[in-house]
């Protein structure tokens, strides 16, 4: 390893060397040049197409009339005339002066060249199942993180918002779940690195690639089996150097309340649960008449908060050299105040010839985040941010009279003991983390011959975090305490890949892939802590100040993954098509002889449209069929997993801490990889001119050797060990529309439509038995909710049905089995947290220099278990509950017909609850995600001079329609996701969604 | 240049790659580890970490709702009806049940490898087992008491997930083995203050015979840890000097026979305290807790035990503090424990004093009692060693508010003694309802000063639903306990 870092290192040298002396730039000046540049269809002058002089950097872009200047040293230079949407052209001068240059216009969509695993390929070539997301859909809305962007946008992409915590808490599934302990994220790789996307601003993006079929992801082998999402920077290009700002300001608000009771109310409905169980009202008349609306928590936690996001980006070239500068800000603040997401980012993307063998690229970036979290949610009886804001009594205010805070679990006796002031936790609790990221790739191309290019490259990743997390001496729930944490990752990665794309004979064209690729991780991590401190001022920054001192910690991981991959396509006259890939994975994570898998793929395409019987109908202009098979991994265990290692921890003997040694809750095994086959057949159509492009899949996918845990008894002593247990299989659909409905001069319309299917279904577990997710422990419910069943899709939701009221107003269950206990032989399956399908539509209207968009996005038939409805069932203990439960509830005054009718039962704390089809509601929803109205400033009649080449001014709005019949604050909420791929549509008490209004501008020099 | 790129692609094909794929952890494995007196040590300690949890809050807290003098509040209101468990304090139940087996596994490992160390002398590998054997029957000892016929895990069936039960029977003489040969075994004295010595063993031996009616058995034990004179009993002047024996910063004590060490920092410390404490309270001045205080737990004078206690019984005053939180002006918290300084909900350094010489001195009481068929004057001088010093005189040195056994000369008038004796000492320890339960007279007794009836289901906790869940050597529906 070290003497390879060793070659490593010389290599690098050699690199330097020559992009010192490797260029050697001339100029030199003698005759003007004029010209015009024009659309050879419509005559429309290209304004800021950009003519350079062949070989040189010289170079300059077309004025607002499409003219241009330029000086030449050489009568008979080529001009190189490029503009986006059109074909390049180089023009001999032969000797003119003045000249006039037509361009046509690049209609050949199908010819658009698209990013694939370790390359690009021709779309019109493309085997396997593959979206293509533009930079204007990644840039439509400020997003924290652009991943966040592909929602709606790509069929069989399925993003779910998991909270609204201003980072961008996201989870992402590209055609269903495969792994039930994996984390199900794709592997997401940016300019051909594997790296972190929630790091880069989407500004930053020219266009995002999500390969979805085995056939495509294969040569991604162990990583996958989730799906890869290549996303590709922008890059300088040959041609007159661009400046663009683009920023944008929003103010976000909070999308939905939930209707709590007011004081009066609370008062109440407190008073009669009181007499129903103790016998005496609480409160007497007069106090309930002085109460008034009293409080309302919710108004004081969630405040409207400002979103923006500016970019500069500044780019050029000539033909040796293209740079891309750019650097931007992205600050988003939280509705709960305090919380806050800024993202300040620094890009420099250089491409240099060094002479005609050699290309050498740096991709460079850096990062800065700075978070600050209020994410604090889930604490049933209001023991968190989130409970204290919906639960905290409207009875009471934030702050004593004397202006401390006051601490609500002393207002009444009755009062939950674990109810959090959520005021005092908004300002004397902090919990911030600065992450720096930086990610430097660079890469030497070689190209000895003709379609021959050997490319090595050397890339870090590097991400920096520091946490400091502390409360003041004004934190009513401990002493002031403070802790400071951090984690430093190091990603070091070779790629070695070599591409031979050859024509043999006439009509059969190899392209050929093959290379190895070497990853190392390394992560280290310290903590410490102190508490009790004499002054709030240092916060965590004097950590020595401290009374009581938290054990020191630190933890070291380290993984590696090499590999080896190979990939032939072959096209017979563009009408037959084969990819085959192979790719040998490596990884540390598993036992000794398990270490590596194998991932092959096969994929066929047969383009019919030219097939003689197809080649007359003038409809179709284009129609292509695929079939593919490939396999795919997961790496879904923790590196370690295999090995038998003792935890440690400290524990008090001696009036000290002394260090124990223990083995750890999880029972180690043999492990071997976790694998997915998918089938995959698809058709790409071209209809009318091109005009209605039409991309449909299915899919039918199967994962084996699933990795879980294995809850072991609780009496031996063991939590958990980890299996390969079972099988699950993903199958679906994908249909992709969009069209040019209109297209002149003044007026264009384009439409995109998407939809997919997916279903998920386990296949089989070890033993055939039923696998329970995690307990969702409440005080008052201690059980799980999501189900693993042979037959069932993951995670459905498996519960009691609840049979309405029993005569004493207590919630009634069904016993299935009339044993007069509830066991889980009472439970049924209650609800598919998996929607039936998601689709999105969106339509870009341009009239003039006015542009009018929209973008709706929904899932459909998914259900939700609203587990945050369980408080309001959960009385006795002071907390406010939503306005229903006070109008509508089982009392023993009431008609039999006013009792079955009433949603809520008795006022009372001996209400026993379970989970039941009562917190199962449709989750299905459509949300105008996105409505825009763009005027882009007639610059061009304004004689400014050409320095200035656009101004657009927009005014737009996220999330400000949705229809749903959830009753929860959002549908889009998924509170144990992340990590957790079992407990999915569960909604507790989650950080709110917003909407929000954008202004922005883009002005272009 | 091109070499170097054929070097670069040929380098990786010919190095021997599988070592870079190795997985070298900076971390002890369990393959290298119990050779050492030091990786003994760690060893030890490790169990006796896991029982941290059950003890935290769950077990005492439970137990004292269960009292005749003390009742639960909010969450743990409904233990106090002696209605069974709900869902909350089932998980309460768990939660015990799993951290016994999670100190049992970590016996069971270390006594199954440590007879292989390398690095340790023979009578060191079973000093350290000896004291394994200690916590491992401490753990079963609870677990039998708590749920009468449970697994019996071995280092013989530990790899065995699907585990029957074994009879409450077998599971007793497995502890009782246990203890004999930490008896044998153990050091003559602690090595460190919270690990087991031979008079530690020795006494939970004997509190095991009492709890199987062996008082025959037990009283030689007994007889035994009073007469190694290692215990005393400390002088109290005034009732805030019991903070001298059940403070946040002893270390420890003469009367400590087997103690649950807590300190502050790392939130080692414990949480029962935090369960205790009001936030509105102040002892001396002080905060109760420096975390505040769930106030689970209260009293109040319409409870006899409360009303009829004599103020000048010093413990009167310490043990519990007048406040009214909102159930009126007659209400106390149990205040035998608090840490103004303890820095979070899991940091007051108040030690669990789960043997306590004055257990075993009533233990002998009992026992000589018994075993004469009437108390004896030795029993009567142990009982008033307790008694005196709760009044503020010598321990040892005879004293006016002594009991006379001409005044108590029967069994039975002296047993009263006894058991009043026992509530007033070992208030708020989590013993008081075991006794109650061993006596017999648990259903009398809350009938009596609570007004409330028990079924008999619920002298016994239901065996975990998880239990069932994961374990196919259990049948949910004969293994689970009588009644639930």
């Amino acid at each position: 390893m070290r003497e390879w870092l060793t070659q490593k290192t010389h290599f690098i040298l050699c690199l330097l060397f020559l992009l010192v002396f490797g260029t050697s730039p001339s100029i030199a000046q003698n005759r003007t040049i004029t010209g015009t540049l024009f659309d050879k269809q419509t005559n429309e002058p290209l304004i800021g197409a950009s003519v350079v002089i062949k070989g040189t950097s010289i170079g300059t872009a077309a004025d607002i009339d499409g003219k241009f200047s330029l000086e030449v040293n050489d009568p008979n230079a080529i001009l190189v005339c490029r503009f986006i949407g059109y074909n390049s052209l180089e023009y001999p001068l032969n000797g003119q002066t003045t000249v006039s240059i037509s361009l046509s216009p690049n209609t050949e969509v199908l010819d658009e060249v698209v990013v694939v695993g370790y390359g690009t390929m021709r779309k019109s070539d493309l085997t396997g199942s593959l979206s293509s997301v533009k930079s204007k859909d990644v840039t439509a809305f400020t997003v924290a993180n652009p991943i966040q962007a592909l929602q709606g946008r790509a069929p069989g992409v399925v993003i779910t918002s998991n909270s609204g915590s201003p980072e961008g808490n996201f989870s992402i599934r590209i055609r269903g779940t495969n792994s039930i302990r994996g984390d199900n994220t794709p592997l997401y790789i940016i300019d051909g690195i594997p790296s972190n996307p929630s790091s880069i601003n989407n500004q930053d993006i020219e266009s995002i690639e999500v390969l979805k079929d085995a056939s495509a992801t294969a040569i991604y082998g162990s990583r996958g089996a989730n799906g890869v999402i290549l996303i590709t920077t922008k890059r300088g290009e040959t041609g007159a150097t661009s400046v663009v700002y683009d920023g944008s300001y929003g103010i976000q608000s909070q999308i939905k309340k939930l209707d709590m009771m007011d004081a009066t109310e609370w008062a109440l409905y407190n008073n009669e649960q009181q007499l129903n169980d103790t016998g005496k009202e609480y409160f007497t008349a007069e106090e309930i008449a002085a109460m008034g609306k009293g409080t309302d928590w919710q108004s004081l936690v969630f405040k409207d908060a400002p979103i923006q996001n500016h970019n500069l980006t500044i780019s050029g070239g000539n033909e040796k050299t293209q740079i891309l500068i750019s650097a931007s800000a992205m600050l988003r603040d939280g509705l709960i105040p305090n919380s806050y997401y800024n993202k300040y980012n620094l890009r420099s993307n250089i491409d240099h010839a060094i002479n005609d063998y050699f290309d050498v690229a740096l991709t460079s970036s850096y990062a800065r985040t700075n978070k600050s979290n209020k994410n604090s949610g889930g604490g049933n009886r209001g023991g968190s941010l989130m409970g204290g804001a919906i639960s905290s009594p409207p009875s009471l205010s934030p702050y004593n009279e004397d202006g401390t805070y006051q601490d609500l679990r002393l207002a009444y006796p009755f009062m939950s003991n674990a109810l959090f002031n959520p005021i005092n936790l908004i300002n004397e609790q902090s919990n911030k983390t600065e992450a720096d990221l930086s990610n430097n790739n660079i890469a030497l191309t070689y190209k000895p011959i003709k379609g021959l290019s050997i490319k090595s490259s050397f890339g870090i990743e590097s991400l920096d975090f520091r946490d400091d997390n502390y409360t003041t001496s004004k934190y009513l729930y401990g002493m002031a305490s403070a802790s400071v944490g951090n984690t430093r990752q190091t990603s070091i990665i070779n790629e070695n890949i070599a591409n031979y794309n050859i024509t043999l004979v006439e009509k059969h064209r190899i392209d050929v892939t093959g290379g190895f690729t070497y990853q190392d991780y390394l992560e280290k991590k310290m903590s410490a802590s102190g508490s009790d401190y004499i002054s709030d001022a240092p916060e965590s920054h004097q950590l020595g100040a401290a009374s009581t001192f938290g054990t020191p910690s630190t933890s070291y991981t380290d993984w590696t993954i090499m590999s080896y991959l190979g990939r032939i396509n072959y096209s017979f006259n563009s009408k037959y098509l084969a990819t085959v890939s192979f790719r040998a994975d490596g990884s540390s994570r598993y036992s000794k002889g398990d270490k590596w898998g194998y991932f092959p793929s096969v994929a066929l395409a047969w383009r019919i449209s030219d097939e003689s019987f197809l080649k007359n109908v003038e409809q179709i202009s284009d129609l292509k069929l695929r079939v593919g098979y490939g396999e795919t991994g997961s790496t879904a265990i923790s590196p370690y997993t295999t090995l038998n290692m003792l935890s440690q921890g400290k524990t008090p003997v001696n009036g000290d801490l002394y260090t124990y040694y223990a083995a750890s809750t999880t029972l180690p095994a043999n492990l071997k990889w976790e694998t997915t086959a998918q089938y995959n057949i698809g058709l790409d159509a071209s209809l009318f001119n091109q005009r209605l492009r039409l991309t449909a899949d299915y899919y039918n996918k199967t994962t084996r050797d699933l990795l879980n845990a294995v809850t072991l008894p609780a009496s031996s002593g063991y939590s958990t060990t980890i299996r390969n247990i079972g099988k699950m299989s993903n199958k679906g659909f994908e249909l992709m529309v969009d069209g040019d409905i209109m297209n002149t001069k003044d007026f264009s319309w384009t439409a995109s439509a998407n939809i997919a299917v997916n279903k998920n279904e386990v296949k089989e577990l070890y033993g055939g038995k039923d696998i329970y997710g995690g307990r969702v422990g409440l005080a008052y419910i201690e059980d799980f909710v999501n189900l693993i069943r042979e037959g069932e899709p993951l995670g459905v939701f498996y519960t009691y049905k609840e049979t309405g009221y029993d005569e004493t107003g207590n919630l009634a269950y069904e016993d299935r089995d009339g044993n007069e206990t509830l066991t889980n032989d009472d439970k049924y399956i209650t609800g598919n947290p998996h929607p039936d399908f998601t689709y999105g539509f969106n339509s870009d209207i341009r009239f003039k220099d006015f542009e009018f968009s929209f973008f709706f996005q929904g899932s459909q038939g998914n259900d939700i278990f609203n587990i945050g409805e369980t408080a309001n069932m959960d009385v006795g203990i002071g907390l406010n509950l939503k306005r229903d439960v006070l109008y509508s509830h089982w009392k023993a005054d009431n008609t039999e017909a006013q009792n079955m009718a009433a949603k809520y039962p008795k006022a009372s704390r001996s209400v026993k609850q379970n989970y039941s089809d009562r917190y199962v509601e449709d989750g299905s929803f459509l949300r105008l995600k996105n409505i825009s109205l763009a005027y882009n400033l007639p610059v061009a009649k304004w004689s400014v001079g050409n320095w200035l080449k656009g101004v657009k001014i927009y005014v737009s709005a996220q999330n400000i329609l949705t229809i749903t019949n959830y009753s929860g604050m959002d549908p889009e909420v998924n509170s144990w996701g992340g990590g957790n791929s079992v407990n999915l549509g569960l909604d507790y008490l989650t950080y709110p969604n917003s909407k929000s209004i954008t202004f922005g501008t883009k002005v272009e020099f | 240049m091109k070499k170097i790129i054929i070097i670069l692609l040929v380098i990786p094909v010919l190095s021997s790659c599988q070592d870079w794929l190795d997985e070298e952890p900076k971390a002890v494995a369990t393959e290298t580890f119990y050779n050492t007196e030091q990786e003994a040590d760690a060893a030890v300690l490790a169990p006796l970490a896991k029982l941290r949890n059950g003890y935290a809050m769950s077990y005492p807290g439970l137990m004292e709702c269960f009292t005749d003098y003390s009742y639960g509040r909010g969450s743990w209101t409904s233990n106090s009806d002696y209605k069974g468990l709900d869902t909350q304090n089932m998980t309460r139940a768990n939660g015990i049940w799993a951290s016994m087996y999670n100190a049992i596994r970590d016996c069971n490992i270390a006594i199954e490898k440590l007879p292989n160390a390398t690095a340790m002398t023979d009578e060191q590998k079973t000093r350290y087992i000896a004291e394994l054997k200690f916590i491992r029957a401490l753990s079963y000892f609870e677990l039998v008491r708590l749920w009468k016929s449970v697994p019996l895990r071995t280092p013989e069936n530990m790899a065995e997930w699907n585990l029957g039960k074994t009879s409450s029977e077998d599971i007793y003489n497995f502890i009782i083995e246990d203890l004999k040969f930490a008896i044998d075994n153990c050091p003559e004295n602690s090595r460190l203050v919270g690990t087991p010595n031979q008079n530690t063993a020795k006494s939970l031996l004997a509190k095991v015979y009492m709890f199987q009616n062996k008082h025959n058995e037990a009283l030689p034990l007994l007889e035994s840890v009073i007469t190694s004179n290692k215990y005393t009993l400390l002088t109290i002047e005034k009732s805030r000097d019991f903070e001298k024996i059940f403070g946040p910063t002893v270390v420890s004590t003469p009367e400590e026979i087997f103690y649950l060490k807590n300190v502050r920092p790392d939130s080692k410390g414990w949480e029962f305290v935090m369960f205790c404490a009001h936030p509105g309270a102040k002892i001396d001045g002080k905060q109760m807790h420096g975390a505040g205080g769930w106030y689970g737990l209260y009293t109040t004078t319409e409870n006899a035990m409360i009303s009829e206690w004599d103020v000048k019984d010093l413990r009167k005053e310490y043990n519990i503090f007048p406040l009214d939180f909102g159930m009126g002006d007659n209400t106390f918290l149990m205040a035998k424990y608090y840490d103004p300084e303890a820095p979070n909900a899991h940091g007051a350094g108040n030690s669990n004093p789960l043997i306590r010489y004055t257990d075993i001195l009533l233990y002998y009481a009992e026992a000589a009692t018994i075993v004469n068929g009437k108390p004896t004057t030795d029993a009567m001088e142990k009982l008033n060693m307790i008694h005196r010093r709760a009044y503020g005189y010598s321990p040892t040195s005879p004293s006016e508010i002594d009991y006379k056994l001409s005044d108590y000369s029967t069994k039975e008038q002296f047993m009263e003694l006894v058991m009043r004796e026992q509530a007033y000492e070992a208030m708020n320890e989590g013993k008081r309802w075991l006794e109650l339960v061993r006596w017999g007279i648990a259903k009398e007794v809350i009938k009596k000063i609570k007004g409330l009836d028990i079924a008999d289901k619920h002298f016994l906790f239901p065996i975990p639903t998880t239990e069932f869940d994961y374990n196919e050597g259990l049948d949910p529906t004969t293994d689970q306990n009588p009644g639930y």
